[in-house]
């Protein structure tokens, strides 16, 4: 037979096991569409009362002959809610399952719709183990124009319903099931990881390593070979209308570092809640230590997501799952109103791209219980909440890693420009707050200004783990890298060549000579 | 500090139905968080349409009494079917009630959750009235960081004490109908001896826009009318060095058609008498190079000489 595959305990079947034991059901396991029934034999020696269905009767026979009881059923059967319940007959029933066979089917949503509402009637959970076709073997299959229909695996020739995480979450979410505990089937190399010799395939390639990389920072599941969960069933409703994602549609995610709980904080809130384009997510990451005092300061707001993080962790996670965007916010920063419509104008000019805002800086002073601007808004360079990241190409995570870490956006910026395009947005839409007792060290003002563009003796385009192209000493420069080399030293200079100047007009030379310049800003006006 | 009746005014002329209802939602939720605290009673929110055609219509309006009604509070509508500015916005609609405490905001204007309530608080029986922090472009305001005295309060969000308003007669709509109102109104109110003062807990994000070097976008009509309001506040805190200055500024050659328009109004004003007579006790008023407080346009040749930031903890 086909399937007469035998119980291993690292496969789906194992890891199928070990949810049925943690979940503390009993009783009946339904196995439907069970072929041949490769858990009957261990989930019997669990205490459970296995029983097997399928539309073969050969392997109906066969898990008869091996002493369970065993049905034929038909998965696409209108009625296939009642068969179920027929066969269970009032049984204490621990779960329905249906292991490699929702992808069989042509109507794979009304099978499962069948399945949930029969859980639901003998109060039981349902598991699913269903392949996964966003497997990164196979998206960088398909980049390189193959798509390997086998016998078996991943793309078996008999399923005619393809599922990725996706839509795995959208059908069961609309079959009332609600996900209790996952162990998906992981396998780094899957049954399509051939021909090992192609670059884009072979293990150890940086094209390999790239596809790979870009695939998993995409959306989650690229290592998965074989989803493996069990749902509960709430009372089964109509799906809920999915987002034409055809259309433009960019939500964006918000995630706010919480860093001092300070009065810069609810600031940041105001500013948020003022915005006129509130189609976001927020998400406020607090580490536990500050935990009570941003509640304090906040106030209740039922709606507000809150992840508390704990202080010696770093803070890492995911976007929520429509989030094509996501910016964060350092805690002392505060908005324009326009700030996310601004940027979303943008995304609509130029799908895809990493959006990076002007920014202003302004000093502030702390004034009884408030930041209280002691400076005028002045441009600077674009700080973390300017960077509007396409969460696909550049991954949730390692966005907040970087910034809880304090790491300049710059490098990763580079890297989400290289792979996205960059467009900017002229008006300063957001404002970075810097304490007045920040300010680095005071200065005369009397030195020069020391500002160089120093010449570099190679050419290295970092791609984090994406891997390096390089250029080498003696190497004729290609016209865009030294253009790049170019502007990226201009930048560098710029950014120096302003803080010069504000650590000079913060100086105490400055204020001293205030007014000769006045004096002399007047002279030349009269004249004109 | 016992609770207050409080009125809730938002003058609209031809503003985003949308903003509004999202500005409601801030204000009812600043009503809310002052009801827990103890801090209002009752509360009226009106709002009153200056436009040529009704802002709202009955679909909006019925949007916006519902997200009040959820906080206890009551919203009413009137069309003035004339555009009598904010600050003849402000006088009419103050004229529907008699509640203790006034809360004038601007339509784009959204407070913060504790706002409301820290205006109330502060508002002691020598306070006239208190403004609030403005974000995300403050108001380069001169106050004492202890007292919060300071020499005016913006009419963007301002808390006013009831008795102080009536007894100076509410803004000078005639001379100020949307500029320096505010400043106007301060600086009576001091003379007849009330307190004005600066709340920077009290939090308003006002939606400002900045270009590209950092400065305040402002459109020529703004501008043109702030400059006829100054030369007219000049005339009535008796200033006329900086009349003079001023004038010289919109007289010189290459003047923009704003400054020509706003010079053309003025003296329209001057020549038919409508302009303002000079204040009994004009040592209310404190300009600072020329301006009411270290200005936020950039203007001319008064704001060359003005290149100081303000030390926003000096007293006023």
């Amino acid at each position: 037979m086909k399937y007469d595959f035998a119980f291993a305990d690292e496969s789906p079947y194992g890891a199928m096991r070990r949810l049925l034991i943690a979940s503390g059901a009993a009783g009946v396991v339904l196995d439907v569409g069970c072929g041949a029934a490769a858990l009957a034999e261990p989930l019997r020696d669990d205490g459970f009362e296995y029983i097997g269905c399928d539309i073969a009767p050969e392997y109906v026979d066969h898990l008869t002959q091996r002493g369970f009881e065993a049905h034929v059923i038909d998965l696409a059967d209108r009625e296939l809610a009642d068969r179920i319940l027929a066969v269970l007959a009032g049984r204490r029933t621990a779960a329905i399952t249906a292991l490699d066979v929702i992808e069989h089917l042509t109507r794979p949503r009304a099978a499962m719709s069948a399945i949930a509402e029969a859980a639901h009637r003998s109060a039981a959970l349902v598991g699913l183990s269903i392949p996964n076709v966003a497997h990164a073997d196979l998206a960088a299959k398909l980049v390189a124009g193959r798509w390997d229909v086998l016998p078996t695996g991943l793309l078996d020739e008999t399923h005619v319903s393809l599922f990725t995480e996706q839509r795995l979450a959208a059908m069961t979410a609309g079959c009332g099931l609600v996900e209790c505990a996952r162990q998906d089937f992981v396998l780094v190399d899957s049954d399509q990881a051939y021909p090992s010799e192609h670059p884009f395939l072979a293990r150890g390639t940086p094209i390999g390593a790239a596809l790979r990389e870009l695939r998993r920072r995409a959306l989650g599941s690229a290592d998965v070979n074989q989803f493996v969960r069990i749902y509960r069933v709430e009372t089964p409703h109509p799906a809920p209308a999915q987002p034409d994602e055809r259309e433009s549609f960019v939500p964006t995610a918000v995630a706010v570092l919480v860093d001092a709980a300070g009065p810069a904080l609810s600031d940041l809130a105001a500013c948020l809640d003022a915005q006129t384009d509130t189609e976001m997510t927020v998400t406020w990451w607090v580490p536990a230590r500050l935990e009570s005092a941003f509640h304090e300061r906040l106030g209740p707001t039922p709606a507000r997501t809150v992840r508390c993080v704990p202080d010696d962790e770093t803070i890492v996670g995911d976007a929520p799952p429509d989030a094509t965007y996501v910016v964060v916010l350092p805690e002392r920063t505060t908005l324009m109103c326009h700030w996310l419509e601004s940027a979303r104008a943008a995304v609509r000019d130029r799908p895809g791209h990493v959006v990076v805002a002007a920014a202003g800086r302004q000093h502030v002073e702390r004034i009884g219980d408030a930041d209280v601007g002691a400076s005028a808004i002045v441009p600077s360079p674009t700080g973390w909440a300017g960077v509007f990241w396409p969460v696909a190409a550049v991954g949730c995570d390692r966005v907040l890693a970087d910034a809880a870490a304090g790491a300049d956006p710059d490098r990763l910026l580079r890297e989400a420009a290289y792979l996205c395009g960059r467009v900017d947005v002229a008006e300063i839409t957001h404002v970075t707050r810097v304490p007045a007792t920040d300010v680095a060290g005071d200065t005369t003002g009397t030195a020069a200004l020391d500002i160089t563009i120093r010449p570099r003796p190679e050419r290295i385009t970092e791609l984090s783990d994406l891997g390096s192209v390089v250029t080498r000493p003696g190497e004729p420069p290609r016209s865009a890298t030294a253009l790049a080399d170019l502007v990226s030293d201009l930048e560098q200079a710029n950014r120096a060549l302003a803080a010069r100047i504000d650590a000079l007009e913060r100086s105490h030379w400055w204020r001293l000579t205030a007014w000769p310049r006045r004096l002399t800003a007047t002279a030349r006006a009269r004249r004109r | 500090m016992a609770s207050r009746s409080l009125a809730v005014q938002v003058v609209l002329y031809h503003n985003d139905r949308v903003a509004l209802t999202r500005q409601a939602r801030r204000i009812a939720t600043s009503i809310r968080h002052a009801s827990s605290a103890g801090t209002v009673g009752d509360v009226a929110i009106r709002y009153g349409d200056c436009g040529e055609r009704p802002t709202l219509n009955d679909g909006a309006c019925a949007e916006i009494e519902a997200v009040y009604r959820d906080v206890g509070g009551c919203a009413s509508f009137a069309v003035f079917g004339d555009n009598l500015g904010s600050a003849g916005g402000s006088n009419a609609l103050a004229d529907q009630g008699s509640e203790d405490a006034i809360f004038v905001l601007n339509p784009d204007a959204h407070p913060a959750p504790a706002s409301i309530a820290l205006l109330l608080d502060r508002l002691s029986d020598d306070v006239g009235a208190a403004d609030a922090r403005q974000l995300p472009l403050e108001h380069p305001k001169l106050f004492d960081a202890r007292t919060g005295d300071t020499s005016w309060v913006s009419g963007a969000c301002t808390m006013t004490q009831r008795r102080a308003f009536d007894a100076v007669g509410g803004y000078d709509a005639d001379h100020f109908p949307m500029y320096c109102d505010d400043v106007d109104l301060s600086w009576r109110m001091r003379a007849a001896g009330w307190r004005t003062i600066h709340v920077p807990d009290a939090v308003v994000v006002h939606d400002k826009r900045l270009d590209a070097d950092g400065w305040p976008l402002a459109s020529d009509f703004e501008r043109r009318n702030w400059t006829v309001a100054s030369l007219l506040l000049y005339h009535r805190y008796d200033r006329p060095d900086l009349v003079e200055a001023m004038l010289t500024q919109l007289h010189r050659e290459g003047a923009a058609r704003w400054e020509q328009a706003a010079l053309a109004e003025y003296l329209d004003r001057v020549s038919t008498g409508q302009v303002p007579a000079p204040c009994a006790d004009a040592s209310v008023a404190t300009f600072v190079d020329g301006f009411d407080s270290p200005h936020r346009f950039r203007w001319g040749l008064l704001y060359e000489q003005n290149t100081t930031s303000p030390d926003v903890t000096s007293p006023a």
